[in-house]
């Protein structure tokens, strides 16, 4: 019996065939042995997987279970008593914290390009004659006094839908030495977007240990659960060890842990 | 009309953890049979199935309220087994003898190896992989649509329609010899 009918057996078995393959497999049926035979046995498998009764569990399961919420429980009320205490600024939590300095950077960046293009064409005016995205993200980025500057070169490579090696690695570098933190942040957004291309994912997954700054960290974090990377479980195991990492970035780090394996 | 398990989780997810004893009265059973029928182990399927709903206290935070609660749940439970796996030698290989499979079966469950069929039939699965086991739990004895088991999986139809047929051809194959002994 080919490796066609077999499928077909199943599927008319589960009902799930078209009219004419089910005319077909039903003269396959009355024609050879082999096929009804085998029809017969996966039917009757079939027939038993499902009538088979299911297991009962002993009542120690519940009890058990009752006795766990219970534990939980007092552990959220004990954590709502310390919050009470605790200072409000103590409360904002780090992922509120880095969607703010998301927020802040995004402004910045798009009212400093506003202002740009209204007041200097010179910018605009070279993007049209350079007609490379290249040219002004890595000129960009040589700017070293200026960080919304190099925002401005990394958001150019965010919006282009091409990245070559040059730019790739000019990202990566900046991703990784640049003093600016938002900077920093920029270029792991727009490394991100290039995820498919050679060596990107490798460096995003060198870069989880390398960064100390939490906002990095979660960004890098969340990208790596994004993009279902499990190459980076090992480097989310030594930031839960590494006792210098803070409480909210090893909480990141764990989910992540647990959405990846 | 009763709630819904998407409500109740989401009242867990707002701090109504004691909601959760609802959705374990529903699912308990169900995942309980799930990871006995896996690893033929009542005390290990006991201890997993706490685990599951553990992990679904402490990551009440991630529940997504537009996905099925069931689906969730049973990506849990996979991850819950995987990491059991990991850490501890999957049974099974070592157990070749007919004789010795059956006494097993018997310490797990009394009406395993009571009829004759039946009997052969967990023998059978017992011989399959932990991954051909679990398609035909989702599928056969819980009768998931292949539709549900894709979004648990996090895979195509086609795909897990390809997994069921080889397991159950396999199956098939396993209890076809047995039959002869």
């Amino acid at each position: 019996m080919d490796a066609k009918m077999k499928e077909l057996l199943i599927d008319y078995i589960d009902g799930n065939l078209p009219a004419e393959l089910e005319e077909f497999v039903k003269k396959q049926l009355a024609k050879s042995e082999e096929v009804a035979l085998a029809y017969q046995q996966l039917k009757e498998l079939s027939g038993l997987m499902s009538s088979s009764a299911d297991l009962e569990p002993d009542s120690t399961l519940r009890d058990d279970f009752l006795l766990e919420i219970e534990k939980e429980l007092e552990q959220v009320e004990k954590a709502i008593e310390s919050d009470k205490v605790t200072v409000i600024g103590w409360t904002v939590s780090w992922k509120v914290a880095a969607a703010v300095a998301l927020l802040a950077v995004s402004f910045f960046a798009g009212r400093w390009v506003v202002q740009q293009d209204a007041r200097n064409k010179e910018l605009a005016q070279l993007k049209v004659e350079l007609e490379q995205t290249k040219e002004l993200v890595l000129s960009s980025l040589q700017n070293k006094t200026s960080a919304s500057t190099r925002l401005y070169g990394i958001n150019a490579a965010y919006e282009s839908e091409n990245a070559d090696a040059e730019i790739i690695r000019v990202l990566i570098k900046t991703m990784n030495e640049d003093e600016n933190v938002n900077v920093r942040l920029a270029a792991v957004q727009a490394l991100s977007q290039f995820s498919d291309q050679p060596g990107v994912v490798n460096a995003l997954v060198q870069a989880l240990e390398m960064q100390k700054e939490a906002l990095v960290q979660i960004a890098l974090i969340n990208l790596m659960v994004e993009l279902k990377e499990r190459r980076a479980l090992e480097k989310l195991e030594r930031i839960i060890r590494d006792k210098s990492t803070l409480e909210a970035v090893k909480d990141e780090a764990h989910m992540a842990v647990f959405k990846l394996s | 009309m009763a709630v819904t398990d998407e409500t109740l989780m989401q009242q867990v997810k707002q701090g109504d953890l004691r909601k959760t004893s609802d959705l374990f009265d529903r699912y308990h059973k169900q995942l309980y049979n799930f990871f006995v029928k896996i690893t033929f182990d009542r005390d290990l399927g006991h201890d997993l199935v706490q685990n599951v709903f553990l992990r679904m206290i402490k990551y009440r935070k991630t529940y997504n309220e537009t996905k099925a609660f069931k689906s969730w749940m049973y990506q849990i439970a996979r991850n819950v087994y995987a990491d059991h796996a990991r850490k501890n030698k999957v049974l099974g290989a070592d157990l070749a003898d007919v004789e010795q499979v059956k006494t097993y079966l018997a310490r797990v469950d009394e009406k395993m190896v009571q009829d004759e069929r039946e009997k052969l039939l967990y023998i059978s699965l017992f011989r399959l992989t932990p991954a051909q086991r679990e398609i035909l739990i989702l599928t056969r004895f819980q009768q998931m649509k292949y539709e549900e088991v894709a979004k648990i999986m996090d895979t195509s139809v086609a795909n897990i329609k390809v997994k069921v047929h080889r397991a159950m051809h396999k199956l098939r194959e396993t209890y076809l010899e047995l039959e002869k002994i």
